[in-house]
């Protein structure tokens, strides 16, 4: 299922560039070159046209149910979130923009756009949207529904005005920037502003179709209160409900303040970018689990057993793993250091099969890890090491803690979110974890070490040589007969290993692409410098190599987002689950029976929107990197 | 160095040359090699190498394409592996024993025909990495030392650039650099000079040549045969991962033995 | 001169880099050993306790599984109904690739057009195709397909293309009785054909005069289909011979199929092993063998053994068939190969003239049906009939969602592909006076299919794996199949080994396919 990213190297586009030499040389050279090529545009003409046509009155069609989509706005992103509770969710959407703007200010993300091109931008749309008036009417096979604004059901003069009004935006635009149209003048941050103005100047002003139910001339909308009424069940049109609009202008405002602060923080003195930049990284990666395993899961904490159990274990772990930790990286302890090390993985491996509380063996595990890489990285004081060991060891007991305690959200089902959420969750959890074990793959299968080669290697072709789906169903269907008794493992943790599985050996094979790209004589360097192979591999060519494959790990990252999609044929509530099953089988207290294409259509363009956004993110990044330079 | 070879006829520099090389007094042995015999699948590259390298001793190694010279040195700090007879360096055997094979390769430093510096570290990260996280040196400690090293091979100004933006020869000066900051009993040199033009060689060579007045005990494989006759002490020609012959460079460029070494410089000189 | 040696005493085995190297991969190799032994044992014993024990009996036990569409639709076997699933699999993916392919390439083509409108185009299904998770495309095209309206029993009758709710009917050609026999004069002809066009090439090397060599190959391959039209039978004397064959691969005794494959495994493994030694061999003597050498070859004899090994006690399993015997895996591959034979027997009976035998059409290579809606049962419900090409539902959707998912890859590819091919090749091209369309198929594509191809063969697996994705819109494939029987039997963990080896199958012949061209273009670079 997973397309090896394939990544666009951007194209000059091959776009028009109309005025300098006027419309008729443009049309000449662009449309009819040659009579093959007329004859061509003909034909696509009249396809795009009758698609055109096809798409408005698809969508402009009064059959079509948009209320399913509009109506069940919140089931489709947070699924049966309690209402009072939805602050939780709005303050993790705020931090999550919050910090995308800081990080946008602080990185200078923005770059400078041409308003030659966003003029022809504005005057095609708005062409477009004349053509559509001249296309339609859309609304002739069904009754007009009561309460419809004007401009659906009357005229199609408003289509008129607003396509020429882009028009002339447009270019006024144009006429206005003069010669300097072509260079790269308008901040495209400053373009951003205006589509957030335009966003919520739509929410707080247009009305969205929600179904109602008429009862003495007077429309039910609440589904509440509509629940028990018999009565026909009809379309009318009603502003977005305020706890949508309210949180989503605060949203915008609050955005727009921290990207202005700042951008004027920002530029100061590098000293302070520097460290303003690492606390928002550090933010970043904190704020993922923190949100949804903290703020959106409310936990209901044991505090004594946190202490038992887990605060014990940290103090415990943290003092026996900072003495072996000095102890072996004194420079006098040489290679029973490394004997220890290769004991204590023994151990954390061993702890599989003895029963024990699940938080011990990841700090058992972690003590191997750090002290297999105690020798290469602790210093003479080794105070660094250890201070990173107590901050692990403490992660590792908070977050076993968290995960350990029940959810305070209730809802039903076994999992506290459903719907985009579910999917954003799913998503951004596999790759995280996916991958470190692709890069260890990745490096297994380009070791000089037959036996892990032969390993990474039967892994990542057993993997990807069969479909994503036969490893959700193995997950789902064998996966519980296969473990110890006592351990059981949800839906959502199961759809959650099988993708990282499944992702690892794609993201090895890129990382792998990456290692194999770099010079035999890195390695040779380091070596002659009396680094070991740990340090090789960290300071040398894993940097060179993941950067030499950061389109293809991003194209990596959109497959995976793509193919989370897949998790609603185990049954999980994940965001196309509810936009195919659920809405079109609801009966009550509104029907949308068989509105399957309208919230398809709907899920569609919301994963357009995600992965187009980041394919061009990536683009750009791209090229701040120079990485095709190199 | 555009007229290395017609030195020949400049005696006062060679006499000064010869005085430099016999101004240092060689020390113990310290690279000792034995009948060293290594294979690449069927083909044999070494066949049997014995030769020793004292304390200060200052030696070139020469030889056609495809002779072994690399694969010598390149076995002396494990970089490949000998398949038989003995190597030792400053008192240690070089055997499959891990921690011989990491002090050697921190106290044998190496440059390479193709600099590899590290492309995505500054120069300064790039001469300070290894003495940090090997040597275990403090940061600052090791950025003094690494300025001292840059301003000896004379480019401080380019501390904070990436390799990437400098000229071939300031990155071999770099590397050298890089090498010096481990602070290393004896320098190895892979055609040192061969991928640089001809303008750059001569900055590299001067530093080459600072270094061996300053005591350090160096292999070196180059075809710069004035940087040979000026700084070496012994040069040893190899041919079919043999050791043809060996001797004083006044011997070897005057007086040759052998009828492959004749043939050689005929075609060199 | 002698130097003394400080540290000269025997290495520590914890120090020693070979002993290290060995043995961390053998602890990890052992580990990972551990794991799979204790999820087996762990399964194995909680299906002790839940009474349901892994076999091979499903296979032949008889269903009640009903599969919508397929070479059987009340499969009597669970053999049998995976063998539908298989056969539904490989009709997705061969056509959907096929297709893909022709479409990806225009769309990759237009993409790089000098023509504005058709330029945009191309971009904006891209842009849309790519970007939208598979699957939801294939949910809309099923939402679409179910929303078109229903047959009435006002539709009975005859059509080129109907569209209903019940999918899409059209007219179509299917091969028939005399297909096999025609097939061969067809490939014959098809082989003439290249000879004598190199015969008028070379013509027209020496003599200038044009030598039109695909307009002969061309009027060559339609005579002999045209001949072989009629003269099929003459091949009628293949039946008794295949006859023959399948008689006597039947009569042989079963220990000739774990010999054979015993023999193939030793002697290969000693085979490879020969050359290694050989190529470490020097007119000195043996090179030095390196401890990752020794590895190879150690490894190689392994396999080689534990191959020959497995194949003994592999067909020494008793299977049960669908009429209740067991036979051994070695008595059943036999059959299988005897039955295959027996087909190819009856696909060359010349009883397949002018009779219409069951199941087939009538006696010609190929005949041609128009599609049909009739009556069916008491209840006289309007369906579509047996004739012409039914594509149901299900199949438009996955199909469709497939081949327009990867075309949109492919496009992208042909683009990269042709864009990555020397600008100065197209100078050249155009400064001999060829024009666009003869220099972009004579010049930039032959040249551009070299870049292409590595990259097409992972579109073609990509579509071979997303057929799978049939399951949710309950198009019978294999996994679709494997899954129902897996809810009927408990049979996960064969089922599953079913489903692996399948695609793993699947996965090697499409690289062992794609890597072929590959190389030949490489061959034709030098
Ligand atoms: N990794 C290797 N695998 C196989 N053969 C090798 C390898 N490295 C070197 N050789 C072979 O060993 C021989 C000696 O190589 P070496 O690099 O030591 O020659 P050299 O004297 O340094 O030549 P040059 O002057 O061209 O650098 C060559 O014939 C070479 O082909
Ligand atoms: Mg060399």
């Amino acid at each position: 299922m997973t397309d090896e990213g394939v990544v666009l190297v951007d194209d000059q586009e091959l776009a028009p560039e109309p005025p300098p030499k006027g419309p008729r040389i443009w049309l000449r050279d662009n449309l009819f070159s040659t009579p093959a090529s007329g004859v061509m545009t003909v034909i696509s003409i009249v396809i795009v046209l009758f698609a055109y046509r096809g798409l408005l009155n698809f969508v402009f069609d009064p059959l079509r149910r948009w209320d399913a989509v509009t109506f069940n706005m919140k089931l489709l992103m947070v699924q049966a979130y309690p209402g009072d509770e939805m602050w939780r969710v709005w303050l993790s959407v705020g931090i999550v923009f919050g910090l995308l703007a800081a990080s946008l200010a602080m990185w200078r993300l923005g770059g400078m756009a041409e308003p030659r091109r966003i003029g022809a931008v504005l005057m095609g749309v708005g062409g477009a949207v004349i053509l559509g008036g001249l296309l339609g009417p859309f609304n002739s096979t069904d009754v007009v529904p009561p309460n419809a604004p004007a401009w659906i059901s009357e005229g199609r003069i408003w289509w008129f005005i607003v396509g020429a009004v882009l028009m002339v935006i447009g270019y006024a635009l144009r006429a206005a920037t003069g010669e300097r149209a072509k260079e790269s003048i308008i901040p495209i941050m400053g373009l951003v502003g205006v589509l957030i103005v335009l966003g919520l100047a739509v929410i707080w002003v247009v009305d969205v179709p929600v179904p109602a139910k008429i009862v003495d001339g007077q429309a039910i909308t609440d589904g509440a209160e509509a629940a028990g009424v018999r009565a026909p069940q009809v379309k009318v049109f009603r502003p977005v409900a305020e706890s949508t609009t309210i949180p989503w202008t605060l949203i915008a405002v609050v955005s727009v303040i921290v990207y202005v602060f700042f951008r004027l923080v920002g530029g100061a003195s590098s000293a302070a970018d520097a460290a303003i930049k690492r606390t928002l990284t550090v933010l970043w990666v904190l704020a993922f689990p923190v949100l949804v395993l903290i703020l959106l899961r409310k936990p209901e904490w044991d505090w004594a057993e946190g202490a038992t159990v887990h605060g014990l274990g940290f103090l415990v772990m943290g003092a026996i793993g900072s003495l072996l930790l000095w102890w072996m990286a004194r420079p006098g302890t040489g290679e029973v250091g490394r004997v220890v090390a290769g004991f204590l993985l023994l151990l954390a491996f061993a702890s599989l099969f003895i029963p024990m509380p699940f938080v011990w063996r990841f700090m058992l595990l972690a003590l191997a890890l750090f002290a297999l890489a105690a020798p290469s990285f602790g210093g003479d004081g080794s105070r660094g090491l250890i201070v990173a060991w107590l901050i692990t060891v403490f992660l590792v007991a908070f977050f076993v803690f968290t995960m350990d305690t029940d959810s305070g959200i209730d809802v039903p089902g076994s999992f506290f979110l459903g719907g985009l959420s579910l999917t954003i969750v799913l998503a951004f959890t596999s790759i995280v974890l996916s991958f470190p074990l692709g890069v260890i793959l990745a490096l297994g299968r380009t070791s000089t070490m037959p036996i892990f080669r032969l390993l990474c290697t039967a892994y990542i072709e057993l993997v990807r040589g069969v479909p994503l789906i036969t490893w959700l169903l193995v997950a789902f269907l064998m996966l519980p007969v296969a473990l110890p008794e006592g351990i059981e493992i949800g839906g959502v943790l199961r759809a959650i290993g099988a993708m990282t599985f499944f992702s690892a050996a794609y993201l090895a094979e890129n990382v792998r692409g990456g290692l194999q790209s770099i010079p035999a004589g890195q390695k040779e360097a380091s070596r002659a410098l009396g680094m070991s192979t740990i340090q090789m591999i960290v300071f040398i060519t894993l940097p060179q190599a993941l950067r030499a494959v950061i389109p293809a790990l991003v194209g990596q990252v959109i497959a995976l987002f793509k193919d989370t999609s897949l998790v609603t044929i185990v049954g999980l509530f994940d965001f196309l689950h509810i936009a195919r099953q659920i809405i079109p089988a609801q009966s009550q207290p509104f029907s949308f029976l068989g509105s399957i294409k309208e919230t398809l259509i709907f899920a569609a363009v919301v994963y357009w929107l995600f992965t187009f956004t980041f394919s061009r993110i990536s683009l750009r990044l791209e090229k701040r990197l120079g990485v095709g330079e190199r | 160095m555009d007229n290395e070879f017609s030195d020949q006829s400049a005696p006062d520099t060679d006499a000064a040359a010869g005085g430099q090389a016999a101004s240092r007094t060689l020390g113990d042995p310290i690279v000792v090699t034995e009948d060293v015999k290594k294979w690449f699948g069927d083909f044999q590259a070494l066949k049997g190498v014995t030769a020793t390298v004292r304390e200060r001793e200052v030696v070139v190694v020469i030889g056609p394409s495809g002779s072994g010279k690399s694969t010598y040195i390149r076995c002396i700090n494990r970089l490949e592996a000998h398949q038989e007879g003995t190597i030792i360096v400053d008192g240690i055997e070089l055997t499959n024993d891990i921690k011989n094979i990491e002090k050697i390769r921190s106290e044998v430093g190496m440059v390479f025909q193709q600099f590899n510096l590290f492309p995505h570290l500054t120069v300064m990260d790039n001469i300070t990495l290894a003495p940090q996280w090997v040597r275990k040196q403090p940061k600052d400690e090791a950025e003094n030392y690494a300025m001292e090293l840059l301003e000896r091979v004379g480019i401080p100004e380019q501390a904070d650039k990436y390799p990437g933006q400098l000229s071939g020869g300031q990155q071999q000066r770099v590397a050298i650099a890089r090498s010096l900051a481990m602070k290393p009993k004896i320098m190895l040199f892979d055609e040192p000079t061969s991928a640089l033009d001809p303008e750059m060689i001569k900055e590299v060579l001067d530093v080459m040549k600072e270094l061996a007045l300053g005591g350090m005990t160096m292999m070196v494989v180059t075809h710069e045969m004035g940087f040979a006759r000026e700084v070496a002490d012994r040069v040893m020609f190899f041919d079919y991962g043999t050791i043809v012959e060996e001797g004083t460079p006044e011997h070897f460029f005057t007086n040759p033995q052998h009828d492959r070494t004749k043939l050689f410089l005929s075609q060199i000189l | 001169m002698t130097v003394e040696v400080r540290q000269h005493q025997r290495t520590p085995l914890w120090r020693n880099a070979a002993v290290l190297k060995w043995g961390a991969q053998i602890l990890v190799l052992i580990a990972v050993i551990v794991v799979f032994v204790t999820l087996a044992q762990t399964a194995s014993s909680n299906f002790t306790a839940s009474n349901v024990s892994f076999g091979w009996d499903w296979l032949s036990d008889p269903t009640g599984v009903q599969i919508r569409e397929g070479i059987d639709t009340s499969p009597d076997s669970g053999v049998r109904a995976l063998t539908v699933g298989m056969m539904n699999t490989l009709r997705v993916a061969i056509s959907g690739i096929i297709v893909a392919t022709i479409l990806g390439t225009i769309i990759g083509i237009a993409r790089l057009s000098s023509n504005w409108i058709v330029n945009r185009i191309a971009v904006v299904y891209i842009e849309t195709i790519r970007n939208i998770p598979l699957l939801v495309q294939i949910f809309f095209w099923s939402a679409l397909a179910i929303g078109l309206p229903e047959l009435t029993a006002d539709d009975v009758g005859e059509y080129w293309f109907k569209a209903s709710n019940k999918g899409f009917a059209f007219a179509w050609i299917f091969p028939d009785g005399g297909f096999w026999p025609w097939l061969i004069f067809v490939v014959v002809g098809i082989a003439v054909g290249r000879w004598v066009s190199k015969r008028r090439m070379r013509y027209q090397e020496e003599t200038g005069n044009p030598g039109h060599g695909g307009r002969y190959a061309f009027a060559v391959v339609v005579l002999f289909a045209v001949v072989g039209w009629f003269a099929w039978p003459i091949f009628g004397w293949l039946e008794p011979v295949f006859d023959w064959v399948s008689d006597l691969i039947r009569d042989l005794p079963a220990v000739i199929v774990p010999i054979v494959v015993a023999i193939a495994a030793i002697a290969g493994a000693a085979l490879w092993i020969r050359n290694f030694f050989e190529s470490r061999r020097t007119p000195a003597g043996f090179g030095k063998m390196t401890d990752d050498d020794w590895f190879r070859v150690i490894f190689v004899g392994f396999s080689g053994i534990v191959v020959a090994l497995l194949a003994f006690v592999v067909s020494g399993f008793e299977i049960r068939t669908i009429s209740g015997e067991q036979l051994t895996v070695a008595e059943l591959i036999l059959d299988g190969i005897a039955n295959f034979f027996g087909w190819l027997a009856g696909s060359f009976s010349t009883e397949n003239y002018n009779t219409v035998v069951e199941g087939q059409r009538s006696g010609g290579p190929l005949v041609f049906e128009k599609a049909a809606v009739i009556l069916r049962g008491t209840a006289e419900i309007p369906q579509y009939g047996e004739t012409g090409m039914v594509l149901t539902v299900p199949f438009f959707a996955i199909w469709t969602g497939v081949t327009l998912y990867t075309a949109a890859f492919i496009a992208e590819i042909v683009r990269g592909g042709i864009l990555a091919v020397p600008k100065g090749q197209t100078e050249a091209a155009q400064a001999v006076g060829l024009k666009r369309s003869q220099y972009l198929r004579q010049i930039i594509l032959p040249q551009a299919f070299r870049i292409i191809l590595p990259p097409l063969g992972n579109q073609y697996l990509n579509l071979f794996k997303n057929t799978s994705l049939g399951l949710a819109v309950a198009y019978a494939d294999i996994v679709a199949v494997g899954t129902t029987i897996i809810n009927q039997t408990g049979q996960s963990l064969p089922v599953v080994s079913v489903w692996m080896a399948f695609f793993l199958t699947g996965s090697l012949i499409i690289s062992a396919i794609v890597n072929y061209f590959n190389r030949r273009m490489q061959l034709v670079e030098r």
